[in-house]
């Protein structure tokens, strides 16, 4: 089992892993020739969990990779560690190798650091993030969950926004619903036993999907499809708008779950038209709705 | 004792202050007749400090003693940090004083005006005067005996370098080693906690190899490895920093303390004060190896091996004696450290064998236990045809997109549809997941569950929540 790379694009690998850390503790990472997939899975029911790719050739150079299980690699780390490695990157590294060994008979990812001093001479940082590895069996126990088909998709308004208001109403219950329509509106609401705040947003911009499918539409296109989830939840995802604050694509399937697609391409624009530009990577938050 | 501090130099005087306390709970303070001393040392012992104020550094000193006596103190550190540490950019005056009683205090005297204490008078613009009157101590106060002049390896590099090695470390690290060679300086993390199990739940480890000709002066003889705690490194490196002032490094071999000094150079260009900077010593303990010597000194004579007491009290010690009985915790965690081998010492520190840190060590959440032995919950139980969404199920990520790329992870068509009947027999809002082969749970007949139960409470007899991560391990491994 060989792992060896180049790592050319830190800073976007450092921005995915800030997006990641205030999920969970320990994510996994899946390293496969073409691309490089980081799975979050914080409670396999009820929970939160994130499913990404991104395409090797958006972060790395001279990408080595070699295992007995069709050159994939499955490793499980933990996320702090990770981003405070990728933090040693910046600031103007010469060059960012990353790779699989071990140190004393232990897995580890390390990441290696060539920058330059104050007085121009070289320094080498090398910073080892302890892995396990996974083997096959257990990856492949690890699926995606089961979706049916999504109501409505549109672009979400820009992420600081959404963030601040929903931190406001976190205190004010631990459900929240989300709603939206075919129409560009969104309306995000927390009740209880004093108060019921709705925060209503409008003119975004919808999306429309071709779909082969008996796609019913069963609706008017001003009637509103909601889903209730754990606010928790909802704000975790939101504080992780490091990555592409603008890109995000929100998705809601009525009563079973609401997820989002961050897709991840050069960093600037925004709006639908960006979706068919060649996304080097997305990725899929899956909230899905509370159970009580 | 009466001393003035120059209201630009309280900033000065306060970072002394603030060094002093993050190494130890005491300040003490000792009065001679050219100099006023602030010495600290942190609860194990390990870690020494002595910051010495000339004279001339003050308005007005006056150390109220004969020229032999001399007025030592210890007051706590926290209290006259506290009082430094707010608002001094208007203070106009600032005097430090020791009042003492008029006569001898009894327990049941009213003489409430006149105690013993260490007043600090700030007076501020518009006559505004904050006195703070602090209990003090007197006691004896300590010095190390090691000398600078004893060590054969030395360097001195600007405090921003150091800072930067230390600033990639975790935040969890306790200590550092320095490896020293004439042609490379490697600093190393080290931290406590389950280093020998395979789990992602040990810390992270950094290792930096640094250039000698960064250093303003190197100089060092032979290769020389030292670790040392990493708390009381930065306290020193925070100071030096603030005060802009390079960091020097004397050592000898491991086991031998680490003497650091902070000693800003004088501008001659500056008003008086200015001209008499406080100079800094730091003297900070490091883990003895095997096979070197213990560090024998004049007065004080540690024990076999351990690097324990770096400090003497003047009068009171003898040739020959042990360290003081009292010696915390930390210091007998240090002196096991002997037993390691050299040739471990070369490697990371991961290879310190856990037992000979301290009790409380990081205990490894078992965030692994929930991955991914517990993933993969058994496919669920079908219940009653009425609640039967008809809608196509699709995995998350081959969901139909605008637009979106195509399908994202490996697609297992044959799955797609057996799973997609479970799903439409499920009650909407459940997660589901499948294996790719059948675990002994969906192997019960399917006829056993309870029909009829939409009650979501009895989530446990569905058996679609998966039983906590202890008990799925022993069932599928």
């Amino acid at each position: 089992m060989r792992f060896r790379t180049l790592v050319t694009n830190s800073n976007l690998l450092l921005r995915v892993v800030q997006s990641i850390d205030k999920l969970s503790k320990s994510a996994m990472l899946k390293l496969t020739p073409t691309k490089l997939h980081i799975i979050v899975v914080t409670d396999l029911d009820s929970g939160l969990q994130l499913w990404s790719d991104i395409a090797v050739d958006a972060l790395f150079s001279e990408y080595q990779i070699e295992s007995v299980h069709n050159n994939e690699i499955y490793l499980e780390f933990n996320i702090d560690n990770l981003q405070r490695a990728l933090r040693s990157t910046q600031g103007g590294a010469l060059g960012v190798t990353l790779k699989l060994t071990k140190k004393q008979g232990l897995p580890v990812l390390s990441l290696t650091i060539r920058s330059q001093s104050a007085s121009g001479r070289e320094i080498s940082l090398c910073q080892d993030v302890p892995v396990r590895m996974l083997t096959p069996q257990q990856m492949s126990q690890i699926r995606e969950p089961m979706v049916p088909d999504g109501n409505v998709h549109f672009m979400m308004p820009p992420l600081n926004n959404v963030r601040s208001i929903a931190e406001r109403m976190k205190g004010m219950g631990e459900r929240v619903a989300v709603s939206a329509n075919r129409e560009g509106e969104m309306n995000v609401r927390v009740a209880n036993d004093l108060v019921d705040i709705t925060t209503y947003f409008r003119g975004l911009e919808t999306l429309a999907y071709d779909t082969t499918q008996e796609h019913t539409a069963d609706r008017e296109a001003s009637e509103f499809y909601t889903a209730v989830v754990d606010m928790k939840h909802f704000v975790k995802f939101l504080q992780s708008y490091h990555v592409a604050p603008k890109n995000i694509v929100c998705c809601i399937v009525e009563g079973y779950a609401v997820m989002f697609y961050v897709y991840i391409g050069s960093a600037g624009y925004s709006g639908a038209a960006a979706l068919n530009d060649t996304a080097c990577g997305s990725l899929t938050y899956f909230i899905p709705v509370r159970q009580v | 004792m009466e001393a003035e501090v120059p209201a630009a130099s309280l900033k000065t005087f306060y970072r002394a202050l603030q060094c002093l306390g993050s190494i130890g709970e005491d300040i003490w303070i000792e009065a001679r007749t050219d100099h006023l001393e602030l010495i600290g040392k942190n609860a194990s012992q390990s870690a020494y400090a002595r910051i010495v104020f000339p004279a001339e550094f003050f308005d007005a000193y006056d150390s109220g003693e004969s020229d032999n006596a001399v007025f030592r103190c210890r007051v706590q550190a926290k209290q006259l940090v506290g009082i430094f540490r707010s608002r001094t950019q208007a203070v106009e005056q600032c005097v430090l004083s020791i009042e003492q009683a008029a006569e001898p205090v009894h327990i049941n005297s009213s003489a409430t005006q006149s105690e013993c204490r260490l007043v600090v008078r700030l007076a501020y613009k518009q006559r505004v005067c904050r006195t703070h009157r602090l209990f003090y101590e007197a006691c004896e106060t300590f010095h190390s005996t090691y000398d600078r002049r004893d060590c054969k390896g030395r360097w001195r590099v600007a405090a921003a370098h150091a800072a930067s090695w230390v600033a990639h470390f975790a935040r969890g690290s306790e200590e550092m080693t320095l490896q020293m060679t004439s042609s490379v300086v490697r600093v190393r993390s080290w931290t406590a906690g389950n280093v020998a199990q395979p789990d992602a739940t040990r810390a992270l480890h950094t290792e930096l190899s640094v250039d000698p000709a960064d250093f303003d002066m190197y100089h060092v003889p032979h290769p020389v490895e030292l670790a040392l705690a990493l708390r009381e490194f930065r306290a020193v490196l925070r100071y030096a920093e603030r005060m802009a002032a390079p960091l020097s490094a004397f050592f000898d071999r491991p086991g031998w303390p680490l003497l650091l000094e902070v000693a800003a150079p004088p501008n001659p260009d500056a008003r008086d004060h200015r001209q008499a900077p406080p100079t800094a010593e730091f003297v900070l303990a490091t883990v003895a190896d095997e096979t070197t010597p213990a560090p024998s000194s004049n007065n004080a004579t540690p024990a076999s091996r351990a690097p324990t007491q770096i400090l003497a009290v003047p009068d009171s010690i003898e040739p020959g004696s042990a360290p003081s009985p009292d010696a915390s915790p930390y210091a007998h965690s240090r002196s096991s450290f002997a037993q390691w081998s050299p040739g471990n010492r070369s490697d990371s520190l991961l290879a310190t064998p856990a037992s000979a840190r301290r009790a409380n060590t990081a205990t490894a959440d078992s965030i692994a236990g929930s991955l991914p032995n517990s993933l993969g919950g058994p496919a669920s139980q079908p219940v009653p045809e009425s609640r039967v969404p008809t809608a196509r199920a699709y995995r998350l990520l081959d969901m139909p997109r605008p637009y979106a790329p195509p399908g994202l992870t490996d697609t297992q068509l044959s799955d797609e549809h057996a799973a997609a009947d479970e799903l439409r027999n499920a009650p909407p809002g459940m997660v589901q997941t499948t294996l790719p082969f059948p675990t002994t749970a969906a192997q019960r007949p399917q006829g056993d569950m309870p029909v009829a139960n939409a009650d979501y409470s009895s989530d446990e007899e569905l058996d679609a929540t998966p039983p906590p991560p202890s008990k799925r391990m022993r069932a599928l491994f």
